[in-house]
């Protein structure tokens, strides 16, 4: 187990350059703009989709094939997976906490319950997609999952945009955001965890070719 | 004890079925399997280590189901599939620690030795490897964690010849332990000549012949003779024959040869192809 | 210990292990409870087949040319007159088989082969 996520660490320090710059930009962005929420939420997405990066590079290495000839379990294959995601998403949202922070206090803006409900946001949307991603990619491998994934993300993403706005103006109208927002953030992690078991089991009886 | 016992497996994909299946490759004994693209050999490396799924019949690896446990029994198994599916990114020094935390028994010292014997260059990425260079390296990983068995698939196919003859001559050392095995897949017949006990024909799913290699060649010889001449010899002797205009050359059951003709001594190759040739004529 | 493998001869590789070690025997280039190389080690050594190299020490044990202790390994027997008397037999014979095959391919009858033989003997 540890040895799959030590090649997950290389992996992401080589494959993931490309994602470090465009995360850069987007921060700096994020504190500079006029507090346009997608540039805040689209390092954490990304984040959220290292692990199926991963994969995509693995299954053109032939590395699922070569995993099996080791001494991993399925299920240790299909974990690394899902805790590399964690860290990932983890690293970023702590990125981001820290650039909001030094915004909001540049603004002179700063509230602890502002940010805790923007980051338990961002934690959500960071995990949701790789949930739902994940299955897919480990039941029918990584082309015909990054197609739906495509579909996906291009029918969430101006949903999302819109309903986050309506939802954060709402932050400072009514108190029941928050605990909306926590809800969410419960149901992602939910969400994940199932996900996790539900890979495993795909992944298990796969037959890999 | 037995490294391998293969029982009556079965598998089928649209286009192709691998039929009943039965082999048993004793501790201390290199086993090769030939047999042309197509005719199970991957198939049957995949089905002994679970990558793909048994429609039916058993595998037992070092004493131990396939299906119990398999990582465990993965720790004593060194693996060469014909693409060594690396990550393109990761340099040997790089697979070497994720090999340390993989494998129980895994021996930094003699993978470092290996990289240097097969001048294999540490910090280079894997992308950039020759298919040589590649298969070096998963030759050297499979050495490396003191396996009991190795499984290797066309693993010396795409080497040049000097450099086959090494790592065959790794792999016969290899078996100097009694408790070592390895079976190997080739269609370079020579090289699974040159060092295999058994040897084991795969032709369209179905397993053709499994000898003892030297039984085989004292068991066959080839004779050159004309047709009426091979009419001789009783049809259930010949194993193949390969006719021209000027004579008949047939591989035959030395006993079944009356004393007188010509014949000369036959080797594996040409025992295959008379073999497959018969086989597809049917 | 001297033993050529031969890949290209017709003759089976056991039967080159098993005359070339009995030949060293009866030239006394091997002494008497002399310890053999291992099976493995003969057969990796060789690069030849462990099973092939096993049926030929099985044999040259059967023929009383040496003896296994467990655990220790092979080693040469003591000479039998008896035995050496019955291998050169065999080798005889062998010649003489290929007499027979000669004189086959010429069409010769017994009677010259007899002929032949006698007229040997007695130069």
């Amino acid at each position: 187990m540890k040895g799959l996520l030590l090649k997950d660490f290389y992996s992401v320090c080589k494959y993931c350059r490309f994602f470090a710059i465009v995360v850069g930009v987007f921060l700096i962005v994020s504190y500079f703009g006029d507090g346009n929420l997608f540039f805040t939420i689209y390092p954490c997405l990304i984040a959220g989709m290292v692990p199926i990066t991963l994969i995509s590079y693995e299954d053109r290495d032939k590395w699922h094939i070569f995993a099996q000839t080791l001494p991993f379990t399925r299920a240790q294959i299909v974990s690394a997976k899902y805790i590399t995601g964690l860290c990932s998403v983890g690293i970023m949202l702590l990125l981001t906490a820290i650039a909001q922070t030094i915004q909001m206090v540049n603004a002179q803006s700063f509230l602890w319950a502002d940010l805790g409900q923007l980051l338990l946001l961002i934690l959500s949307i960071g995990l949701i997609f790789p949930a739902i991603a994940l299955p897919i990619v480990f039941q029918f491998g990584v082309e015909k999952g990054r197609i739906l994934f495509i579909v996906m993300i291009a029918m969430a993403g101006g949903g999302t945009a819109a309903l986050i706005n309506v939802e954060l103006a709402d932050t400072f109208l009514a108190g029941k955001t928050a605990l909306v927002i926590v809800l969410v953030c419960a149901g992602a992690a939910v969400l994940y965890a199932l996900s996790w078991l539900l890979s495993i089991q795909l992944y298990k009886r796969r037959q890999l070719r | 004890m037995n490294a391998i016992e293969i029982k009556n497996l079965c598998k089928s994909y649209p286009g192709f079925s691998l039929d009943h299946l039965n082999l048993t490759l004793p501790s201390g004994c290199i086993m090769g399997l030939i047999g042309e693209n197509g005719a199970g050999k991957s198939t049957t490396m995949k089905l002994i280590l679970d990558i793909i799924r048994q429609d039916q019949g058993t595998v037992t690896l070092l004493g131990r189901d396939n299906r119990d446990r398999l990582q465990l029994t993965k720790q004593d198994i060194g693996v060469v599939l014909d693409e060594v599916g690396i990550c393109g990114c990761l340099n040997p020094k790089q697979v070497g620690k994720i090999m340390a935390h993989a494998y129980s028994n895994w021996d930094s010292q003699t993978y470092a030795g290996y990289l240097k014997t097969m001048a294999i260059p540490e910090n280079k990425p894997f992308q950039s490897f020759s298919r040589g260079m590649k298969m070096k390296l998963g030759i050297a990983i499979a050495l490396s964690h003191r396996a009991k068995l190795l499984l290797l698939d066309e693993a010396t196919s795409g080497l040049d010849p000097v450099i086959r003859d090494e790592i065959l001559t790794m792999f016969s050392e290899f078996t100097r332990d009694e408790t070592h095995a390895v079976l190997m897949s080739s269609h370079i017949v020579s090289d699974l000549e040159k060092i295999c006990d058994y040897i084991a024909f795969l032709h369209r799913g179905k397993l053709l012949l499994c000898q003892e290699k030297d039984r085989l060649k004292e068991e066959y010889a080839i004779v050159h003779c004309t047709t009426e001449d091979l009419q001789v010899i009783s049809p259930s002797a010949i194993q193949g024959v390969k006719k021209t205009a000027y004579g008949v050359e047939a591989i035959v059951a030395r006993s079944a040869i009356p004393s007188g003709m010509a014949i000369s001594p036959m080797d594996i190759e040409q025992l295959f192809i008379f073999m497959v040739k018969e086989a597809s004529e049917i | 210990m001297t033993i050529l493998i031969d890949n290209k001869s017709g003759m089976p590789i056991y039967e080159q292990i098993c005359s070339q070690i009995k030949a060293q025997i009866i030239s006394g280039a091997l002494q008497e409870d002399e310890a053999l190389p291992s099976i493995r080690n003969l057969a990796k050594d060789l690069r030849i087949s462990v099973i092939t190299t096993k049926r030929a020490y099985d044999e040259l044990e059967r023929e009383g040319f040496l003896y296994t202790i467990a655990a220790k390994g092979c080693f040469v027997a003591p000479k039998n007159v008896e035995l050496l008397r019955e291998e050169n037999l065999k080798k005889i014979e062998s010649y003489m088989d290929k007499i027979l095959q000669l004189a086959a391919a010429c069409n010769l009858s017994k009677g010259d082969i007899l002929e032949m033989m006698t007229n040997l003997m007695e130069e």
